[in-house]
């Protein structure tokens, strides 16, 4: 331990195929130089076997080099991102979490607001009544450098328990402590891309800008069409790092700023955000002329919306959010939001090299839009390959057909202002975030529809747990915004809010999964500030 | 501090840069950076009512670059200097302008960002960027014109002053500690 550490942990304690001609695919722009980098790497991965997937997950601080760049950032078991779980429906997965972490990032040159409440919370008085607040924060684990350790596991996209040992986010597993999870994946889980990440209320953004993330893979009907299983796959994570001069992520106060970097600190301290593929800045992805690769996509960025393209490039997606689709989609880029996975097939045009990018975007930070940001590099080069793209994949789950038992309104708001208390406070229906509120209550099989209306300009990413949803509407898309989606055949679990604007979804809550679990803004420092409600999907018959 | 700020005390008016509104895909190097600078932003103002007099000063080295990005349109800040910038008392309390040492303050530009509809009266981020150097107690000061009747309309706090002061300890090492 290095005595800033030292002083840190002292100052706190697809039948059919259709063969697509390599010049179709870049309609466009040609072939541009781009940034040399180290091969993309595959994720480690680990596999079911006998029906079981048992692993350990070991959160703990690594010195990780991303680029010409050493930073030290919480890792799951190593490796930044986590490894890949990949299994099938009807199998068990059992992780043993061991929660290693300990505070970092921690500003020397300035205090905690330890007596500076947030909006909506009691003041705690004056500097005299302030210690023994402190103190009774410090009591009960809620000072930021405790929070910021505190965790546990949510299994984003899986449709399984919201409770016991299985997908509970309202466990709290401190440093020291270790718990086992047990999920039981149902026989008609879709096959597809998932992921799993922290969401511990407090410390998610925290966690995800550290890249603490793993993605989880659904083997099923779509990986057995013939051209589909042909293919190379490649599994990408996007993650997005906050880190100061240290290359930690800072223990904090976060503020929303303006300019190349979107948060600042209380106290402020210089960051950077980076921006990776797999922990890799800037990698080289390898294809032939003319081959054909799936690529499984996750942003699990806490708050960038990465508009994905790989330039002069169309793609062909095959699922998103983990759930396939009937037929490819042509799309020119890929919009996915912090926490939507999308799956795609790309087909390699001309020798060369092509920037693959997050698009500039506008998601209403303030400042104005996001910067573009090279993700990786697309090379290439060596003999052609005949890519094939399939007709048809599988069948799409239904929503059944019943009729909508109910509908809700909720509004989602938020004050970056900082006039009634410290930092910023996002709302739905004008509530903060309590663990101990059901917000909503909801009845096992019945089908409902939400609408969602977005009272800000962020376009808070609507995000909720265990059962995915179709868009039945959308208003307010600004105009010449092509990045929408509003196919109502498919599924998501991650679909923003237009700014100002307003989204019905649908959604059947399936009727063998029971239990207290939450609905968010996937912007997680949203989410940690109070934009999340709690839901309880009772059985059948006992909605009270 | 005095002679610096009197360099840009021509100004008389906040110099708004509009933003180019571009909307071709750049790409800029990775990490994506802020010139190392320390964002100050209206929730860093010198104590602020929900510190309950507990707020100190934070600390920068000496060289660091101070960005203070406040809400503005209709409002335009404007740097103010010499005897109209004062440090804040700690606490409420402890008058740092008795102290001897003084760091000097230096304006180095003037920014502005589009901001429409995310704060309640304003529609832009008014950016300054600072060095600061050399080792003591600095202010930063900024005054609204026009001056608003509601303090709301800053983002600061019901019943506050209008003017932003956020006072800094300069020239102590720091984030990388030897």
């Amino acid at each position: 331990m290095d005595r800033r550490t030292v002083l840190k942990n002292a100052g706190l304690a697809v039948m059919g195929g259709l063969v697509v001609p390599r010049s179709a695919a870049s309609p466009s722009s040609g072939p541009v130089s781009g940034v040399e980098g180290e091969p993309l790497r595959d994720l480690p991965e680990v596999r079911s076997s006998g029906g079981v997937l048992d692993h350990q997950l070991n959160m703990a601080a690594e010195r990780v080099e991303v680029g010409d760049r050493v930073i030290t950032v919480d890792t799951y078991n190593g490796t930044m991102p986590g490894p890949i779980l990949r299994f099938r429906p009807g199998e068990q997965v059992r992780l043993l979490l061991r929660n290693n972490m300990h505070p970092m990032g921690i500003p020397p040159n300035g205090p905690p607001p330890l007596c500076a409440p947030p909006p909506g919370e009691d003041s705690p008085g004056g500097p005299l009544e302030c210690l023994p607040h402190a103190a009774g924060h410090l009591a009960e684990g809620e000072t930021l450098a405790q929070t910021s350790v505190a965790t546990n596991i949510h299994t984003h996209g899986l449709q399984v328990s919201p409770e016991g040992r299985a997908d509970n986010v309202f466990l709290r597993i401190d440093p020291g402590q270790r718990h086992q999870y047990v999920y039981d994946i149902p026989d008609d889980q879709p096959a597809g891309l998932h992921w799993y990440h922290p969401h511990f209320h407090g410390s998610t953004s925290h966690q995800g800008w550290a890249g603490l993330s793993g993605p989880m893979i659904v083997e099923g009907d779509i990986d057995r069409v013939p051209e589909i299983a042909d293919m190379r796959e490649r599994t990408m994570v996007i993650n997005e790092l906050w880190l100061n001069e240290d290359g930690e992520v800072p223990t904090a106060m976060v503020l929303p700023s303006g300019g190349q970097v979107p948060f600042t600190s209380v106290p402020a301290v210089p960051t950077t955000m980076t921006f990776t593929l797999n922990g890799q800045l800037v990698p080289e992805i390898d294809m032939r002329p003319g081959e054909a690769q799936r690529w499984r996509v996750l942003n699990a960025s806490p708050h960038r919306a990465v508009w994905l393209q790989a330039d002069g490039h169309e793609l062909y997606k095959i699922g998103q959010d983990g759930i396939p689709f009937e037929r490819p989609k042509r799309v020119d880029s890929v919009m996915l939001s912090a926490g939507n996975r999308a799956e795609f097939i790309i087909t390699a045009g001309d020798p060369g090299r092509y920037p693959v990018v997050a698009r500039r975007y506008d998601q209403g930070h303030p400042g104005g839009a996001r910067p573009a940001v090279q993700l990786g590099t697309l090379v290439i080069d060596g003999a052609t390959a005949g890519g094939r793209i399939p007709r048809e994949l599988v069948d799409a789950p239904a929503v059944p057909d019943l009729p909508v038992t109910r509908r809700r309104t909720l509004v989602f708001s938020g004050d970056i202002s900082g006039h009634d208390g410290a930092g910023v406070r996002f709302f739905i229906d004008d509530q903060l975030y309590r663990h101990d509120r059901i917000d909503q209550e909801v009845e096992a099989g019945t089908v409902e529809e939400w609408r969602l209306v977005n009272e800000d300009v962020f376009q808070h990413p609507f995000h909720i747990h265990v059962n995915p949803f179709r868009i039945v509407d959308v208003k307010g898309i600004p105009p010449g915004d092509s990045s929408w989606e509003t196919d109502p055949s498919i599924w998501w679990d991650v679909f923003r809010l237009p700014p100002k604007g307003e989204v019905t979804m649908r959604t059947y809550f399936r009727p063998d999964i029971t239990g207290k679990t939450v609905y968010h803004c996937h912007i997680l420092p949203h989410e940690d500030n109070g934009m999340m409600g709690n839901v309880l999907i009772s059985p059948e018959g006992e909605v009270t | 501090m005095g002679s610096r700020i009197a360099l840009v005390a021509g100004m008389g008016a906040v110099v708004l840069v509009t933003a180019t509104g571009d909307t071709q895909d750049g790409l800029p190097g990775q990490p994506l950076e802020s010139d190392e600078a320390y964002i100050l932003t209206q929730q860093h103002r010198d104590n602020l009512p929900w510190w309950n007099n507990t707020w100190v000063p934070q600390t920068v080295p000496s060289g660091a670059h101070i960005q203070v990005q406040l809400p503005s349109d209709p409002v335009e800040w404007v740097p103010e200097h010499g005897r109209d910038c004062e440090p804040s008392p700690v606490a409420d309390l402890v008058p740092t302008s008795l102290l001897p040492l003084r760091a000097d303050v230096e304006l180095l530009d003037t920014d502005t960002l589009p901001n429409s509809d995310r704060m309640t009266g304003s529609s832009e981020i008014s950016v300054f960027s600072y060095r600061v150097s050399g080792v003591g107690i600095a202010a930063v000061c900024l005054r609204p014109e026009p001056d608003p009747a509601d303090p709301a309309q800053l983002g600061f706090p019901p019943g506050t002053p209008s003017d932003y002061v956020v006072t800094l300890v300069v020239g102590v090492p720091q984030a990388s500690l030897p």
